[in-house]
C-alpha cells in the first residue's frame, strides 16, 4: 500500500502534462467558484467537452481538482458581499459577511481558505484511510447488490429534496426514464429513438445536463438581474497580511478543523446528502460546542471556520461511493461520474483491484490542488474578487455559446442542439417551480448502471438475485428511506399548512 | 349566497389551480412518463421492463404532485404567503442557526427585496426574451455554424439585451471569437459544425 502511495505521487509530480492539466482544473475551478451563479456542477459541464481525447489520468485530474476547489472560491464573495458563490457557500455568509462588515475580510478570508484547504486534504485522508477497510465489502458486490445500490442511490435523492420529496424522487425517476433512450442492450430495440439515429447510443449526457444545469441557470440570472455590483468595490480590498493572520487563527481552532472535516468527510460518503448539508450541519455543530454560542452570527471566525472545513472534506468522502460503487455521492458527482465514463473510466469494484493507481492518483490531485488553491488564492483574492462584479449581460452570452459549443464538442451531432433547446425548457420549468435538479444527474448516470446490473444479474440468478442476502438488507434500506422520507413529506407539509408564527 | 354559487367559485377555483403554471408543470411531468409507458408498451421484455419499473411510480408520484399542486394553490398557501421577504429570509437563516439574531441581514435583505421587486415585474418579459436569444443562437448556429452563428448572437445581445456599448460589445465579441478560434482551431484542431447553410453554399458555389 505504502509503495503505490509513494509512486503514484511521484508519477503524478513528475508527469508535466498531468501536473499542467491540474493547476489548469485548479485556476478555471477558481473562476467557477468565485463567479455567483456559476458553482462546479456548471464548470464540469462545459468542460467535459474539451477534456475529450486527452489521456486518462489528465482529463481525469483536470476535472476532479476543478470541481474541487470551487468551493474554495465560492467563499470570497460570500464573506465579503454576503452572496454565496455556490449554494454550499450559503453557510459561511452568517459569520464571514459580519466579519467583513466589521473590517476584517482578510481575517474571515485565511481562515477560510485555510480551513479548506486543510478539509480538502482531511477528506482526501479519509478517503485513503477507508479504502483498506471497504475493499473486501465492495469486492462481495455482485450485479445485483448493484443493481438495488443504484436504486438506493435514487432513493436518498429524497434527501436532499428538502420538503419537496416527491418532486424529488420524479425528477430523479425522470433522469433514469431519459438514460433507457437509445438500443436495448438485450433486445436491440431502439428504445424512444426509431429513426432517431442520434440517439440509438443513448441521450448524450453532456447535452442533458448543460440543458437541465447551464442553460436554465443562465436564463435565471438574466431573470433576477444577475448583478451584484452595486456592492462597494473598496470592500474587496483585502491585504496579505491579514489573510495570513486568519490562516494562523486557523490553527488556533484546529480541533474544530478536524470535526468538521472529518464530519463533512461522512456526509460526503452518504449518497444524496451535498456540501450544502454538510456546511450547515458543521455550522450547527460549532455553535452548539461552543462555551459562548452567542457570539455566532455576529462575526466569529468559528461560524467561518467550521463549513468551510466541512464543505471541502465532502469532496474527498463523496468519491468513495462515486469510485467504488459507481454510485455518485452528489450531483456534481454525478456529472463527475458522467464525464469519466465518456472518459473511458470505468467506477465500479475493479477499480479496486485494476485501477488503483488512478484511485491514488485522483487521491493526491485532491490534495494538491486544495494546497495549490490555498496558495494560490492567498495572494490572488483581491482580484479574484473582481470577477464578482462581472456583470450578468456578459456572463450569460459567452455561457450560453459554450454550453452550445460543448454540446457540438460532445458528439458533433447537431441534432443534439435541437434535444438542447427541449431539455432546456423542462430545465427553466424544473427551476422555476422549485423542482430539485441535483437528482436528475444522480438518476441519468444511475439509470444506465442499474439497467446493466439487472441485465447481469438476471442472467446469473434470475428471481433469486433478490434474496441473496446482501440484496435484502439493500432492499430494506430503500424501503426504510423511502418510508422515512414519505413520513418527513407529511411532516412538513402539516407545518406548512399551519399559521406562520411572525418571528 | 346560495349552495349553487359556493360550488361555481369551488369549480373555478379548481380549473385556475389547474391552469396555474406550477400545477401545469406537474402535469408535463406526469405526461412525460405516461407517454413514456405508453410507448414501451410496444417494446418486447426486457427492453420494457425497467421502463415499467421506473414509469409507472414516476406517474403515480406526478399526480400526486399535481395533488399537492391543487391544494396548495386552493388553500392559496402555495403561491401567497403573509410573510415578507425579509421574515421568510430571517426564518430560513433562523432555522439553520438555532434561532441566532442576525443584525446584520436586515440591510441585506432590504437590499435584495428592493432589488427583486424591480425585475418581478417584468419576470415574464424576460424570461420570453432571454429564451429568444437562446433559441435565435441555436437556429443560427445550426443554420450558419458556430463560428458565424455565436458571434452575431453574442454582438447584439451585448448590444441590444446588455444595452452595452458599439465598442465594448464589439471589443468582446472579437475578444471571444479569437480566442475560441485559437485555443479550438489553431491548438485543439477541433472541427466544429458549420451549418446547414453553410455548407449548402461551399458544397454548391466554393467546392471545386
Amino acid at each position: 500500500m505504502i509503495d503505490i502511495m509513494l509512486s503514484t505521487f511521484v508519477q503524478l509530480l513528475t508527469s508535466g502534462y498531468a501536473m499542467w492539466m491540474l493547476m489548469l482544473g485548479t485556476c478555471i475551478g477558481i473562476f467557477f467558484g468565485a463567479v455567483p451563479g456559476l458553482g462546479g456542477r456548471l464548470a464540469i459541464a462545459v468542460t467535459i467537452p474539451f477534456v475529450f481525447g486527452q489521456p486518462v489520468i489528465a482529463g481525469a485530474v483536470f476535472l476532479l481538482s476543478m470541481h474541487a476547489v470551487t468551493g474554495t472560491a465560492g467563499q470570497i464573495s460570500s464573506i465579503l458581499f454576503g452572496v454565496p458563490g455556490t449554494g454550499d457557500d450559503a453557510a459561511t455568509i452568517v459569520d464571514g459577511y459580519p466579519m467583513a462588515k466589521k473590517g476584517e475580510a482578510g481575517v474571515a478570508l485565511g481562515a477560510s481558505l485555510m480551513a479548506s484547504g486543510i478539509g480538502g486534504i482531511i477528506g482526501a485522508v479519509v478517503l485513503a484511510v477507508l479504502i483498506p477497510v471497504i475493499e473486501p465489502i465492495v469486492l462481495k458486490f455482485s450485479p445485483a447488490e448493484f443493481f438495488f445500490l443504484a436504486l438506493l442511490g435514487i432513493t436518498f435523492v429524497a434527501f436532499v429534496s428538502g420538503s419537496a420529496i416527491f418532486k424529488g424522487l420524479v425528477v430523479g425517476l425522470y433522469g433514469m426514464m431519459l438514460a433507457f433512450v437509445g438500443m436495448d442492450p438485450q433486445t436491440g430495440i431502439a428504445r424512444y429513438s426509431d429513426e432517431f439515429l442520434f440517439l440509438w447510443d443513448g441521450m448524450d449526457l453532456i447535452t442533458a445536463v448543460l440543458a437541465l444545469f447551464a442553460v436554465p441557470e443562465m436564463i435565471h440570472l438574466g431573470v433576477k438581474g444577475g448583478s451584484i455590483s452595486a456592492v462597494s468595490k473598496e470592500m474587496a480590498q483585502t491585504g496579505v497580511r491579514a489573510q495570513l493572520k486568519g490562516c494562523a487563527i486557523t490553527f488556533r481552532h484546529w480541533w474544530l478543523v478536524l470535526r468538521c472535516s472529518a464530519i463533512g468527510a461522512f456526509i460526503g460518503i452518504l449518497p444524496g446528502l451535498g456540501g450544502s448539508a454538510a456546511a450547515w450541519i458543521c455550522y450547527g455543530h460549532a455553535v452548539q460546542s461552543s462555551k459562548n454560542p452567542e457570539t455566532f452570527g455576529k462575526g466569529d471566525v468559528r461560524g467561518v471556520v467550521a463549513p468551510e472545513s466541512a464543505t471541502n472534506s465532502k469532496e474527498g468522502g463523496s468519491l468513495l461511493p462515486t469510485l467504488f460503487f459507481g454510485v455518485p455521492g452528489s450531483s456534481g458527482m454525478a456529472i463527475l461520474l458522467g464525464a469519466w465514463l465518456i472518459l473511458g473510466i470505468q467506477p465500479g469494484p475493479m477499480m479496486l483491484v485494476q485501477e488503483l493507481d488512478l484511485v491514488w492518483i485522483l487521491i493526491w490531485a485532491l490534495v494538491i490542488s486544495n494546497i495549490a488553491a490555498v496558495v494560490i488564492l492567498l495572494f490572488i483574492t483581491r482580484w479574484v474578487a473582481m470577477l464578482t462584479f462581472l456583470r450578468g449581460g456578459i456572463l450569460i452570452p459567452v455561457v450560453l455559446i459554450i454550453t452550445v459549443l460543448g454540446t457540438l464538442l460532445a458528439k458533433g451531432q447537431w441534432e443534439n442542439l435541437v434535444l438542447l433547446g427541449i431539455l432546456s425548457v423542462v430545465g427553466y420549468g424544473l427551476l422555476k417551480y422549485d423542482w430539485p435538479r441535483p437528482p436528475f444527474a444522480i438518476g441519468i448516470v444511475l439509470g444506465k448502471i442499474a439497467e446493466e446490473s439487472l441485465h447481469k444479474a438476471w442472467a446469473l440468478w434470475r428471481w433469486d438475485f433478490f434474496l441473496r442476502p446482501l440484496s435484502l438488507i439493500l432492499i430494506s434500506l430503500i424501503v426504510i428511506t423511502i418510508a422515512y422520507a414519505v413520513y418527513r413529506g407529511f411532516i412538513d407539509n402539516r407545518k406548512r399548512s399551519q399559521p406562520n408564527v411572525s418571528i | 349566497m346560495s349552495p349553487s354559487d359556493g360550488r361555481d367559485r369551488t369549480e373555478t377555483t379548481i380549473v385556475q389551480a389547474l391552469l396555474h403554471g406550477r400545477t401545469l408543470f406537474s402535469m408535463l411531468m406526469f405526461s412525460i412518463f405516461a407517454v413514456m409507458v405508453y410507448v414501451a408498451w410496444g417494446y418486447s421484455w426486457p427492453a420494457n421492463f425497467l421502463p415499467f419499473v421506473i414509469g409507472f411510480p414516476g406517474m403515480a408520484l406526478s399526480l400526486l404532485q399535481i395533488t399537492i399542486d391543487i391544494k396548495d394553490f386552493m388553500s392559496a398557501k402555495g403561491d401567497i404567503d403573509p410573510r415578507t421577504d425579509f421574515e421568510k429570509y430571517m426564518a430560513e437563516l433562523s432555522e439553520h442557526t438555532g434561532g441566532l439574531e442576525l443584525d446584520y441581514a436586515k440591510e441585506k435583505v432590504e437590499t435584495l427585496v428592493e432589488d427583486h421587486s424591480l425585475v418581478a415585474k417584468s419576470r415574464n418579459r424576460q424570461e420570453l426574451i432571454l429564451f429568444g436569444y437562446f433559441f435565435f443562437l441555436l437556429a443560427m448556429v445550426l443554420f450558419f455554424g458556430f463560428w458565424i452563428g455565436a458571434p452575431i448572437f453574442l454582438f447584439l445581445f451585448l448590444r441590444y439585451y446588455a444595452k452595452e456599448s458599439l465598442k465594448t460589445s464589439l471589443m468582446i465579441t472579437g475578444g471571444v471569437w479569437v480566442s475560441m478560434y485559437f485555443v479550438l482551431v489553431i491548438l485543439l484542431s477541433q472541427v466544429i459544425w458549420e451549418g446547414h447553410i453553410t455548407k449548402y453554399i461551399i458544397d454548391t458555389y466554393l467546392s471545386d
